[in-house]
């Protein structure tokens, strides 16, 4: 017991000095900042000036270094050194990516792992054989008695993704042309009014919606996941900015050739900025892709999203794996494994072929996913 | 500081693949002696800014050497130089102050705060700065980040100044004003400068020695009042000197140097085409004189008045002579005769366009050693 | 205001300015109509949030301030502030998130996190800007955690940490016990009850947890970080390295004093999306710890304490001032945020 208290804390002991010494630095940080500032402000009240005699300090810096310089040596320190930052830069990325990856690698080997082959000791880096049943096996049963099937699920997920994301999308556009383009009293404060409305964290609105819904008798149905995220000031704001850039003499010229408002958005204005509405739509769909508060707290799990299904425990239901060896209470990492590989598959395939599309999007608001 | 180059070559590798690789600087040799100031001039593209950053140790050297007094210091990196180097684009840190930019080198060099502030103020006062310490750069008009560059450089005491198109990001006006001031701050620093320009006014009016540099060549280096009188080949005779000087296609024959059917001049050279170069102010005018040109129009000026005039033989459109403004002219004279001083004609082999010089005496600058000649035209696009 | 299918002489009205032909009023009402025609367009956009975004704020604030108030039927006390004083008393937990210790989690997390990720994105950014071999491949793996699920991922880390299995059966301790070289003791890193910790009156801090908690938070955050000073890094002059160079700037001080300093208008966006993402951390802790957040919200955040209300009306108005007081940490951060940029610059 003693000797276990000794080990752990001390291996844990050496990461928790390292979070005390974090917060020390931002301290340390934020003095140093403080004081430099205070240094400076005293500064400006001019020091009397050293007069430099140029004529006699003009070889201080070849006394001081070259003719004491063994150019030799130098020159060997300098490619050492240059070697050495060289190999340091390389091992330090290779490290970095290589944790970046092992989440992912990870995740993908112990799907196809048995779970016997999962829980040993060592843990195996390749799977001894590739278990495709866990795949099957999460698909076509149910997590509990009356939770719905992998099916069931995709299909919630597409339908809410596909409509969410259409609706929401025309919505934006319609509005954002709206703001950018046309007149009407009131238009200035309309705008203004939004964009307060980023700043209230989403709990506040989530809340009341709640109450909402209920009242309404919205609950366990698609509309209440698609409607309350239909609108999203951000990429309004986006989108807005992005008509703002086209010029006005588009606009005129294309009444002159008798193009209506709406005509002139449709043909002019969305074929102009298709970059920031792919953006917009990959991110949308990405948004409901991901969510998980909201189907939870308004939805039974026959009407909930892939994301709340990912977070049930999996077991060998009916033990079809293992023989009864897991029973129904011990949930099986594998199976999970392979549940957390399904849902982010679409996000990989999405990442790698969309890229430009969502990092524009998302290094523009600051926000993940 | 004394500088030697010796046979600097600097190669870059092709940017495209199969492409050829681009000869910056080739088999430059040069001596500057301690305490001057010299310019390297040439048009863009001719390595003089290359020879710059090899001598600041930003870019090596494909082979040569640069040495410093009695130090070979080809490889040795920036900072172990001793060089001050004031950047095309000032390179000024946004984000320090004045005081801070200038300190910004005593600080590594991990001289005390008192000490450096104190330096950094007089380094100012050189450069007419100090009232400016406490603002950021971007408050700053360009002559006056100049300045802070150039107080930059300074402040360390470099052994050796180097200054990349440092007139180039200002005003005419204050062009002329900053040349001025780096002359004044080398004269009284004393410290050894090189400076990179393609402006040749600029580089005649402050150097102490000039380099004249083509395609990664040099083509000439001296005085630049003796390169203005004496220049090796065609292009340093068109590239020094403003208005430019005329250039025509002739001939020698017969000890005669001939422009279209006229003999200009006698000579001792062999028989062969040549362009003949005459300074704009070479011309003497002659009712009776040698040489004719058709007027196009005059300009007065004030203190001369220059004619513009057309000759078939002319590689320019037009031809441009400067007379004293004593001199009368004829009233509406469509064409004039002008007698040329001998010592304001050069004469160029027409294939290789080096200049005809007699025998092989070459003024030789006694502290500059003189390239061997090369030839202009280069294969080198 | 189109021109199409309109007779000539609206056309006429809509170029000539005001004093142009006599309108009559029922013309001059459907001129003014249609200059309001902006409205129909926003109007869908207004309808839904209306319903769903300005109603839940006015509603917000209200029920934080209904004594007793009752969700299912709406029925209230009277006015106070006796939702705050029960939030940070935390006399009406039954059991659930105490509000002192979701505060502490969540600002303890954050202000580890967010500095560390962003220290290391830093690091990583320059040491990706030095290099040329390999540049991209490195680039695009490091971009691989950019996009995903934290509650997907936050599964993976758990395996990372958790002891699974029993001794007499068969049992894995994870890879951070196996690396740590705790195989015969080891720590159940994810589990609250054996986690190390520290009691501090009503607050425990389990710091195994956090630990966990704090890996996949600098993990998840870096992609983006990097992304960002990349591309900042990228566009700094390179003249700049070139002047601290010949002014004899070590590695270190041209880091510090030149680098960060370009890249710094990033830096301090980054803390302060990464400080605003962190106030509001939920995902990653449901994730790693399931929904209770640890047994009873050992590692429970502020949004996690507003949503362990939900469902359970009569304590309604303790959710909502509980999102009342994250609103004003929010807004106190965007406060100081504002009050920072104004004397900043960008540097390109």
């Amino acid at each position: 017991m003693l000797r276990l208290l000794a080990i752990s804390s001390s291996a844990a002991g050496w990461i928790l000095a390292a979070l005390v010494c974090v917060i020390i630095a931002e301290l340390v940080v934020v003095l140093r900042l403080y004081k430099r500032y205070r240094y400076e402000k005293s500064t400006r009240i001019a020091a009397d000036a050293v007069h430099i005699d140029w004529s006699q300090t003009q070889y201080v810096r070849l006394e001081q270094g070259a003719s004491e310089l063994d150019v030799e040596k130098e020159l060997k320190r300098q490619k050492v050194v240059g070697i050495v930052k060289n190999v340091f830069v390389y091992i330090f990325l290779t490290a970095c990516a290589l944790l970046a990856f092992l989440p992912f690698y990870w995740m993908i080997i112990s799907s196809l792992k048995t779970e016997d082959e999962y829980r040993e000791a060592v843990p195996t880096f390749f799977p001894r054989q590739f278990q495709w049943g866990n795949y099957k096996a999460i698909m076509n049963q149910s997590t509990s008695a009356n939770s719905p099937t992998f099916w069931r699920i995709l299909l919630n997920t597409l339908v809410v993704g596909f409509m969410s994301t259409t609706i929401g999308v025309i919505i934006t556009v319609l509005t954002a042309y709206a703001l950018a383009r046309m007149n009407f009293k009131g238009k200035n404060i309309l705008f203004a009014i939004m964009l307060a409305t980023m700043m209230i964290p989403g709990e506040m609105f989530t809340l009341s919606n709640y109450l909402t819904v209920s009242k309404l008798q919205m609950r366990q149905t698609y509309t209440v996941l698609i409607l309350p995220f239909l609108v999203s000031v951000y990429y309004i704001y986006l989108l807005r900015n992005n008509f703002m850039q086209i010029p006005n003499s588009l606009y005129q010229a294309a009444k002159v050739d008798g193009l209506s408002d709406m005509g002139y958005l449709i043909k002019v204005m969305v074929p102009l900025t298709a970059p920031t509405l792919i953006s917009i739509t990959l991110l949308k769909f990405i948004g409901t892709w991901n969510s998980y508060i909201w189907p939870r707290l308004v939805n039974e799990q026959q009407w909930q999203m892939i994301t709340n299904w990912v977070t049930g425990s999996f077991v060998d239901r009916g033990n079809v794996l293992y023989g009864g060896r897991y029973g129904d209470s011990d949930p099986l990492i594998t199976l999970k494994m392979a549940a957390v590989c399904m849902v982010s598959l679409p996000l990989f395939i999405l990442f790698i072929f969309c890229r430009k599309y969502i990092m524009r999007g998302v290094s523009k608001s600051g926000t993940k996913g | 500081m004394r500088i030697s180059i010796q046979h600097l070559t600097k190669i870059f590798p092709s940017r495209t693949k199969g492409g050829a690789a681009v000869h910056a600087v080739e088999d430059m040799n040069i001596e500057i002696p301690s305490g001057k100031l010299v310019g390297l001039l040439g048009p863009s593209g001719c390595g003089k800014s290359t020879t710059l950053f090899m001598l600041s140790g930003l870019e090596s050297p494909s082979s040569g050497q640069i040495v410093f007094d009695d130090q070979d210091v080809t490889t040795l990196a920036a900072e172990k130089r001793g060089i001050g180097l004031v950047f095309q684009n000032y390179a000024l840190y946004p984000h320090m102050t004045v005081r801070e930019n200038i300190r910004f080198p005593l600080d590594n060099m991990r001289i005390k705060r008192e000490e450096g502030n104190a330096r950094a103020l007089d380094a100012a006062r050189l450069v007419q700065i100090e009232d400016l310490l406490d603002r950021k750069p971007n408050e700053l008009s360009g002559g006056q980040q100049q300045r802070v560059a150039i107080a930059r450089a300074l402040v360390k005491m470099p052994n050796v100044l180097l200054l990349d198109e440092p007139l180039s990001n200002l005003d005419a006006r204050l062009r002329l004003q900053t040349r001025e001031e780096i002359k004044r701050i080398q004269r009284e620093t004393g410290i050894t400068t090189v400076f990179v320009t393609h402006d040749q006014e600029e580089a005649m009016s402050i150097c102490d020695i000039m380099v004249v540099m083509k395609l990664g060549v040099v083509q000439q280096i001296g005085e630049p009042q003796h390169i203005y009188d004496d220049p090796n080949n065609l292009f340093v005779a068109n590239f020094l000197g403003t208005p430019p000087i005329n250039i025509f296609k002739g001939r020698i024959e017969g000890g005669k140097v001939y422009i279209g059917d006229e003999a200009v001049s006698s000579t001792e050279f062999a028989d062969q085409p040549v362009y003949v170069g005459i300074r704009p102010e070479g011309y003497i005018y002659d009712p009776k004189g040698v040489f004719t040109l058709d007027v196009d129009h005059i300009e007065v000026m004030g203190r001369d008045k220059s004619v513009v005039a057309i000759h078939q033989s002319s590689t320019k459109p037009t031809v441009r002579c400067i007379i004293d403004s004593d001199v009368a002219l004829p009233e509406g004279a469509t064409q004039l005769r002008f007698n040329i001083k001998p010592y304001k004609m050069f004469l160029f082999n027409a294939e290789s366009e080096v200049r005809l010089r007699v025998g092989e005496e070459q003024p030789v600058e006694e502290d500059v050693a003189v390239v061997e000649e090369q030839p202009t035209t280069d294969q080198r696009g | 205001m189109s021109f199409k299918n309109k007779n000539p002489r609206d056309v006429e009205a809509d170029l000539v300015l005001s004093d142009g032909p006599q309108l009559t009023r029922g013309e001059k009402f459907r001129r003014g109509l249609r200059a309001q025609s902006g409205w129909l367009f926003v109007a869908p956009a207004l309808i839904l949030m209306a319903v769903f975004t300005f109603y839940p704020i006015i509603m917000a604030f209200i029920h934080a301030f209904q004594e007793d108030y009752n969700g299912a039927n709406g029925t209230y006390s009277g006015w106070g502030f006796s939702n705050f004083v029960h939030v940070v008393k935390g006399d009406l937990n039954r059991g659930g998130a105490d509000f002192l210790q979701c505060l502490v989690n969540t600002l303890i997390f954050t202000f580890i996190s967010v500095p560390v990720s962003t220290l290391l994105a830093l690091l990583i950014s320059v040491a990706l800007n030095s290099i040329k071999a390999v540049q991209k491949a490195y680039q695009t793996i490091l971009f691989l955690p950019y996009l995903t699920n934290a509650l997907a991922m936050g599964a993976v880390f758990a395996t990372f940490f958790t002891v699974v299995g029993t001794k007499s059966h068969t049992e894995t301790v994870g890879i951070v016990n196996l690396v740590l070289g705790l195989k015969d003791n080891p720590i159940n890193w994810t589990d609250v009850l054996s986690s190390p910790k520290w009691e501090l009156g009503r607050i425990t801090i389990p710091w195994a947890n956090y630990i966990v908690l704090m890996v996949y938070e600098v993990w998840s955050g870096l992609p983006f970080k990097i992304l960002i000073l990349f591309s900042a890094l990228q566009s700094i002059n390179k003249q700049y390295y070139d002047a601290a160079k010949v002014d004899g700037a070590s590695r270190w001080t041209t880091l510090w004093h030149i680098t960060a300093p370009m890249v710094s208008p990033q830096i301090s966006y980054l803390l302060v999306t990464g400080i605003m993402g962190g106030m509001k951390q939920y995902s990653a802790v449901v994730g790693i710890f399931g929904e209770k957040m640890g047994l009873r919200y050992e590692m429970g955040t502020m949004v996690g304490y507003i949503y362990n209300y939900i469902g359970e009306d009569k304590y309604a108005g303790l959710a909502f001032a509980g999102s009342l007081i994250l609103f004003v940490i929010i807004m106190i951060i965007t406060w100081i945020n504002n009050k920072v940029t104004k004397k900043r610059t960008t540097y390109r």
